[in-house]
């Protein structure tokens, strides 16, 4: 008896844990359910199920949605408030962003996003669509329908289980590359070699472009790559292929777009 | 068929309970015999008897504990294949040959046990090396059969070794995946704090019910040696922790924030709770430890002053950083205030701090009735740089909370650096002061209030509690995942409870913990009566003797 009586303080002190414990929020969680999301749903209903798929699938671990916070926001990922109108967001680079995050890291993060079609949120191809789909509806318009998109290319790879490594500049050589084989340098200098017809792409006056159409130096060349219509070089014809940012990849675009806007701000 | 279901209880409660129970025992009986041989050890070298007679207690627990071990483990294994087959047959065919000759070590420590255990009293004297030697092979095979159920336990978390369809290519890759070694680490560690506390909690139900005040004295001293353990192996748990979630973020960064910063967030604040209640409780118990020394008075004025950074340190340490509860909150769920005391560097600077205080408590418990001479440089020398560590611990976290995280990382480390590095400098200046020291009040043993055991029984009871629910948070962030991102979990019960509820689960396994650990002390105490040896009580001042060293814990 005189041990158990004893015992009494240290019971209250479980008393209190105990009490503390359900005292604080009690959320619990449950495993998410798969989606079976029809081919047919237009795009606004598609970023209806996207927006419970961000929720459900661990994105907001990382990612934040604070309107008006910027690009940075305060999560470990970027802020998604905005992202639909952010330049570099189209529809396909955003559903490369969820098959493979580390393939282009966006600039001051880490790569420690897992793909979103691998566990743990193993998005399928529909539901993909669905996030990227909610993603554009973030300031913009979500546009596409399933089937649009690229599907990724392997469903389901092992859970990352390596070092995040920290973003890199892009190699000179890998650019050259990127640039050959999309026949860039059949118009365009770099470096004093390459083709006249277009400008050369290191040359300053891009800069200046950039700030006349109050762009950063980056979403310039982006646009100008994606778009070439949108913003004609002085004094040089109309003539690039307008679909040859849409044949890129995204990382290769991204790759691009870095190499060139980092060598002209220095 | 995947998975059976238990009635009334449900599956995941049973496995829980039966887990949790085998790893509270087997950490147990392996603390424990740790803890014995570190102690007879230090009794065989400094010729003390009653070390050896404190282990000799000690190890009188170990074979009603270990009968405990078998039979939760066999609970917990037999649960599993019944009511997860599908999960124990993926778990078998990746580790089957470890299965094999995991219980061939247990049988190896369990044999080495009984013959410590029983030799002890003939492997004296000269032959007392074999017992020791005896000791080391117990503690060894009992590292080893706790490694190996840390693979598999870490390999759920982590997997290694496997391609992407689960197939495990290589054992070792499965065993040495990334999360083994911070587990091996920290359970190891943390089980002698574990075992320290309960003995402590032992010689502090044996020290109410003793009326002898040679026993009295006897087994006051036993409860204040193994609190000091255990206070003093916590202090590499916080950083032994930061390497585990350190592996666990290279595995899976989600993983790891949804540990830190996610669904899983409250435990920790649960957590910094409850080890403040700890070591405001061994504060407590080391304060009315002081009133043993006679001519401590000076040193209890600072009682309040410490109770309040204690108390301060407390509240930033527990203040959580992101208050994320629900997928809504957690969008921009980030507190004005309390984000940024909960930020990295205020912790660091806090819990510093918080170990500077402590540390000095112990100095002065330290120098409680003994006068030094002609020692002031020193002492000057002494407080200076306890003060001038302390200033600059909180400088560094004060600059670290404006600087760049890479900055803010480099900082804490040259935090802990300068903690320790005080520490170690002043311990040893201290120690060559008290050289010189002399002796006016021994330590009168058997002399402190009851109150003060309470503490000690309290703490027992904390740690458990602490255990269960941290093993909780480590099982948990598996979230719907048996092993993750492997083998998923479909079963009724894959989703995580609120917190309240784990709660609850971890109460009621630590009151069952208890209640059959409580068996365990009773076998104990029946097992035998010895003569206790004489140690300093009131009435019976310790003498020393020639050749007899004062080991200083
Ligand atoms: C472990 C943290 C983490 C999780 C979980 C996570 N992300 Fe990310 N995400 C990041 C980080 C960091 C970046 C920026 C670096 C990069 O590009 O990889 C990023 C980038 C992105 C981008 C590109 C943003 C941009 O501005 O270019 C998109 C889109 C995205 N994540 C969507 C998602 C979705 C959808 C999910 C849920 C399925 C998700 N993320 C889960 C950390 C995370
Ligand atoms: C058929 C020739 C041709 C090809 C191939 C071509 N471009 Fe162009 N590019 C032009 C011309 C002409 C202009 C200037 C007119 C304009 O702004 O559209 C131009 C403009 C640009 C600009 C804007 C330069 C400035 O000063 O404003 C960039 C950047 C650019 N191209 C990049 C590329 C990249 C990268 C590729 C390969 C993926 C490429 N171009 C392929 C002809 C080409």
């Amino acid at each position: 008896m005189k041990y158990i009586y004893s015992t009494v303080p240290a019971l209250v002190i479980l008393g209190i844990f105990l009490w503390f414990s359900n005292w604080i929020p009690q959320t619990t969680w449950e495993p998410p359910k798969k989606l079976q999301l029809s081919a047919d749903l237009s795009p606004a209903d598609l970023a209806r199920f996207g927006e419970t798929l961000v929720k459900e699938r661990g994105c907001l671990t990382c990612h934040t949605i604070e309107e008006g916070a910027g690009e940075r926001g305060r999560g470990r990922g970027p802020n998604f408030a905005g992202i639909g109108v952010r330049p570099r967001s189209t529809p396909k680079y955003l559903a490369e962003s969820l098959y493979d995050p580390g393939a282009f890291v966006v600039e001051g993060y880490v790569n420690i996003m897992p793909s979103a079609v691998a566990p743990p949120a193993r998005l399928s191809y529909e539901e993909a669509t669905a996030v990227v789909n909610y993603l554009l509806s973030l300031g913009g318009r979500p546009s596409v329908k399933v089937g649009d998109l690229p599907r990724p290319a392997q469903q389901a790879a092992a859970p990352a289980a390596a070092i995040p490594a920290a973003p890199q500049a892009p190699a000179p050589a890998e650019v050259k590359a990127i640039l050959n084989k999309y026949g860039c340098l059949a118009c365009h200098a770099l470096g004093g070699e390459g083709g006249k017809v277009g400008p050369a792409l290191d040359r300053r006056e891009i800069a200046d472009e950039a700030k006349e159409s109050k762009l950063s130096v980056a979403d310039y060349i982006r646009q100008s790559i994606v778009a070439p219509g949108a913003y004609l070089a002085q004094g040089f014809p109309n003539i690039m292929p307008a679909d040859i940012g849409d044949k890129m990849t995204a990382r290769e675009l991204e790759q691009v777009v870095k190499y060139l806007s980092d060598g002209l701000s220095k | 068929m995947p998975y059976r279901d238990f009635p009334l209880l449900g599956s995941r409660n049973v496995v829980w309970m039966g887990a949790e129970l085998h790893l509270m025992f087997a950490a147990f009986v392996l603390a424990v015999p740790l803890f014995a041989l570190v102690i007879e050890f230090m009794g065989w070298r400094s010729k003390q008897e009653r070390y050896d007679r404190l282990a000799h207690e000690l190890t009188r627990l170990l074979p009603p504990a270990y009968t405990f071990t078998a039979i939760t483990g066999a609970f917990m294994g037999f649960s599993l294949f019944t009511l997860y087959p599908q999960f124990m047959n993926y778990m078998t065919g990746v580790f089957g040959p470890t299965m094999w000759v995991y219980p061939l070590f247990f049988i190896l420590e369990s044999l080495s046990l009984y013959f410590y255990y029983y030799m002890w009293d003939r492997l004296q004297g000269d032959k007392k090396w074999i017992h020791v030697l005896l000791g080391l092979s117990l503690n060894i095979w009992g590292t080893i059969v706790m490694f190996i159920a840390n693979s598999w336990a870490s390999f759920m978390m982590s997997p290694g070794g496997a391609n992407s369809a689960g197939e495990v290519q290589s054992l070792w890759g499965a065993i040495s995946n990334l999360t083994w070694w911070p587990l091996n680490l920290h359970r190891l560690v943390a089980n002698v704090t574990f075992g320290a506390f309960l003995c402590s909690a032992y010689a502090a139900y044996r020290y109410l019910g003793s009326k002898d005040s040679k026993e009295k004295a006897y087994y006051d001293w036993m409860g204040y040696t193994g609190n000091l353990v255990g206070l003093f192996t916590m202090l590499f748990l916080p950083f032994l922790g930061y390497y585990l979630g350190f592996e666990i973020y290279s595995f899976s960064p989600q993983m790891g924030v949804t540990l830190m910063g996610g669904v899983l967030s409250w435990v920790f604040v649960i957590q910094a709770v409850v080890i403040a209640t700890m070591f405001l409780a061994a504060a407590y118990y080391s304060w009315l430890g002081l009133s043993r020394i006679p001519g401590s008075e000076p040193y209890r004025r600072w009682v309040p002053a410490f109770n309040a950074i204690l108390i301060v340190g407390f509240a930033v340490w527990s203040t959580p950083h992101t208050m994320a509860a629900t997928p809504e909150e957690a969008t921009g769920g980030f507190h004005p205030v309390l984000s940024s005391l909960g930020l990295m560097a205020p912790k660091m600077a806090a819990v510093s701090l918080i170990l500077l205080v402590l540390y000095v408590s112990y100095l002065f418990y330290r120098r409680a009735g003994k006068k030094v001479k002609g020692a002031g440089v020193l002492n000057g020398l002494i407080w200076g740089l306890i003060i001038l560590g302390g200033v600059a611990i909180l400088g560094l976290g004060v600059h670290g909370f404006f600087a760049p995280a890479a900055l803010r990382i480099k900082e804490s480390i040259i935090q802990i650096l300068v903690l320790l590095g005080v520490i170690l400098t002043t311990f040893i200046m201290d120690t060559m002061r008290l050289r010189k020291a002399r002796i006016i009040g021994s330590p009168a043993w058997g002399a402190v209030p009851r109150r003060s055991q309470y503490a000690l029984i309290a703490l027992a009871f904390i740690i458990v509690w602490l255990m269960g629910l941290m093993g909780y948070a480590r099982s948990a962030v598996r979230l719907n995942w048996h092993v993750s991102g492997i083998l998923e979990d479909t079963s009724p019960q894959a989703g995580l409870p609120a917190l309240g509820q784990a709660a609850n689960m971890t109460t009621i396994i630590t009151l069952i913990f208890f209640a059959l650990l409580g068996l365990v002390f009773l076998f104990a105490i029946y097992s035998g009566r010895e003569k206790v040896p004489a140690i300093s009580g009131p009435g019976i001042p310790h003498q020393h003797k020639e050749g007899e060293d004062e080991v200083h814990l």
